[in-house]
């Protein structure tokens, strides 16, 4: 498995490398959300320096298109590894275009089953960044079955929404104040909590807690999962820098290591970043049973 | 020549009662959704018996039913789903809407009488990504909500692709496809029909505000617009709401339908398209706005302000029958009247024939003093004959 690093903006590049970093992944200036965005100029002069992957995943625009083209016409140029795309306006226009890019499908809530990977893999997409809200079970049988090459996140604050609305300003704008910060917290009668912050793309909400993948990883490289997604942003460096090496560690030594090593292991990071495992082990469900009523219960 | 499609009114249905109401009231076309596969899981939903059913009941009247399977699909929902596709195409389907596109090549392939058309579950938002659909072989892309008029009919002009539109209902506050906040805040799938609204909770935000943060949108009612896009060539006007009301998809499919007509016929005026957009207003039961179609969405499309739902009681009755020889009509009761309150009923023909209630006698004949009894039968003198299935209510005056 190779770990792709979702570096903060001023992030030492060299060092997550020296660590055992395999890629970067940055979105284009404009044209991404919830990455951190680099202009071209930017990308010119890190690609050939950096193993980059490269993210455009905003929902696009008639009026954006031409600008659109210029740059996936610009991207193909730069020694990239492959560029992360929602909208399908860009498959298309790598299609027409006969572009010789890698693109990665990162439909972010979509990408959850192996026919859809494969219908995707036949348009001539490489990769897929799986969903965060499937089981670790469903990627695994995903694995097995599609010629994709395959992304999980394994670390940071999972996405669970994007609004064109600009939320934060909106809500602010009806208390006659200005926003004072970049990302707020929102909580309701649950412990849960969420993350919300704006762009000019619009807003997104994350969930307030960080993917912790150190248990899941196992199972991932047992079944030659291809990418790790590790998401540097909200986290503290030193932090990151921590959960990076415990999961190079992992990959270099989990064939060897017992059961209850791994154990150990996976004890200390739920220490260091809580234990939330988002929804590798939790199925969600979609059709709620009615409840019974007392006279079904056999209550009053 | 090129062939000029007419303008399609599509209704929701979630039932095959709400679907005989939609077909009788204007709707051209129905979107219903099957026992499996919709995004709408935990709705009564039609069984296959039904589809058949409902499919024979619109064929009748030379109309149309598209069957939803747009959830985004699990690996484990993939089991089955081909012997679904295939009884809902044996009973009649004329088209299904999806939003995972492995199933369009399956449709194309095995079941080439169907359309397929593409959900606005695939936020689909500028013309190449129309155009990515169009090689597909999909029919028709119904687009997202975050479109403006301009936008719109620039992807109609160039790309020439059956558009449809939302026109009125609910709106999501998040790009169709791109929430899952039920999933992280009630372990319910929202790709997979299992919406729990969160958008729609009141949330403490960690400023120094009071007020509780939330992000639901106002409701979408674009009858104003309806002229400009049929200009414009949108194919297919879309309402939402599967579980809403009789009176209401009676309501608002009345007064599309009418205002559709009438400007076909370059017969609409102000003074009409005002009393519709009354009616309209009348039955809605949250406030509305044009949202995307006309402007950047801002503070005025959310409910900040401190939100009302309003409960509507307009509707005092569904007409079940009629005794020409008594000239009676026989109703079943929604909402409170008496005796002198000034009414009207509205048919599904169109007609509104308005009267004040003199008489009003329960089914054994005894005179009532009022009306008071929800689904209750009653006998009101009235000369016109009306429809099964009319509607009556309050007056409302122009």
């Amino acid at each position: 498995m190779k770990f792709v690093v979702v570096p903060k903006k001023d992030d030492d590049l060299e060092l997550y490398l020296s660590k055992g970093i395999d890629a970067f992944l940055f979105g284009v200036k404009g044209f991404s959300v919830n990455y951190p965005e680099i202009s071209l100029e930017e990308v010119k002069k890190l690609a050939p320096k950096y193993p980059l992957f490269l993210a455009m995943n905003k929902n696009i625009r008639n009026e954006e298109l031409k600008e659109l083209e210029a740059n996936l016409e610009s991207l193909s140029r730069f020694p990239i590894q492959g560029l992360f795309f929602y909208d399908l306006s860009i498959l298309e226009l790598v299609k027409r275009n006969k572009l010789p890019l890698s693109l990665v499908w990162n439909q972010t809530h979509m990408v959850t089953n192996y026919h859809t990977c494969n219908y995707y893999y036949n348009q001539g997409v490489s990769y897929g960044y799986l969903s965060n809200e499937i089981t670790l079970d469903e990627m695994i049988e995903i694995k097995k079955r599609t010629k994709m090459k395959l992304f999980v996140q394994l670390f940071g604050y999972p996405v669970v929404s994007h609004s064109r609305r600009s939320l934060v300003t909106n809500y602010f704008k009806d208390v006659q104040k200005n926003p004072g910060k970049e990302i707020y917290r929102l909580t309701e009668k649950t412990e849960d909590s969420l993350l919300i912050k704006e762009s000019k793309a619009g807003t997104t909400i994350l969930f307030g807690k960080v993917i912790n993948g150190t248990k899941p990883i196992y199972s991932l490289l047992e079944n030659d999962m291809n990418y790790g997604i590790l998401d540097m942003n909200g986290i503290e460096r030193k932090v990151g820098n921590q959960v990076i090496d415990t999961f190079v560690n992992i990959r270099q030594n989990w064939k060897q290591q017992s059961l209850e090593e791994r154990n150990q292991i996976i004890d200390k990071m739920n220490e260091r970043i809580g234990d939330y495992t988002n929804f590798f082990y939790k199925k969600t469900i979609y059709k709620v049973k009615k409840e019974k009523s007392q006279e079904e219960k056999g209550g009053r | 020549m090129k062939i000029v499609k007419k303008v399609e009114l599509l209704s929701p249905a979630g039932d095959l009662e709400r679907l005989k109401i939609a077909l009788l009231y204007g709707a051209d076309a129905v979107y219903i959704g099957g026992r499996e596969y919709s995004l709408r899981a935990n709705a009564t939903n039609f069984s296959m018996g039904e589809i058949k059913e409902a499919c024979d009941f619109a064929h009748h009247l030379n109309k149309k039913v598209y069957l939803t399977v747009n959830i985004v699909f699990h690996n484990e929902d993939l089991d089955g789903v081909f012997d679904y596709l295939k009884e809902a195409y044996e009973a009649g389907i004329d088209a299904f809407i999806v939003s995972d596109p492995w199933i369009i090549q399956y449709i194309k392939q095995h079941f080439p009488r169907c359309e397929v058309h593409v959900s606005t579950q695939a936020s689909t938002t500028n013309k190449e990504a129309v155009l990515f659909w169009k090689e597909q072989k999909v029919d028709r892309v119904v687009l997202a909500r975050e479109l403006s008029l301009d936008e719109i009919a620039e992807i109609i002009r160039d790309t020439g692709m059956d558009i449809e539109i939302f026109i009125h209902g609910a709106m999501c506050t998040f790009y169709s496809g791109r929430c899952t906040l039920s999933n992280y805040l009630t372990n319910r799938d929202s790709n997979r029909g299992g919406c729990s609204q969160v958008c729609r909770f009141a949330f403490d935000i960690d400023s120094e505000e009071e007020k509780k943060f939330t992000m639901a949108t106002k409701d979408l009612n674009a009858a104003t617009l309806i002229p400009t896009m049929m200009d414009i060539g949108v194919r297919s006007f879309k309402i939402e709401g599967r579980m809403r009301s009789h009176y209401y998809l009676a309501t608002v499919l009345s007064c599309y339908r009418k205002i559709i007509d009438a400007y076909e016929k370059k017969e609409l005026t102000e003074d009409f398209l005002r009393l519709q957009l009354k009616l309209l207003n009348r039955v809605a039961n949250r406030e509305t706005s044009l949202h995307y179609l006309t402007h950047e969405a801002d503070e005025t499309d959310q409910y900040y302000t401190g939100r009302q739902e309003l409960s509507n009681q307009d509707f005092l009755a569904q007409v079940i029958g009629y005794d020409k020889e008594n000239k009676r009509v026989i109703l079943s009761e929604r909402n409170y009247f008496e005796p002198n309150t000034p009414v009207e009923i509205f048919t599904p023909s169109g007609k509104t024939i308005s009267f004040t209630v003199t008489q009003i006698y329960d089914k054994e004949g005894n005179r009532l003093e009022k009306a008071c009894h929800p689904e209750e039968v009653l006998i009101l003198p009235l000369e016109e004959e009306v429809e099964k299935d009319s509607m009556m209510r309050i007056r409302i005056e122009e």
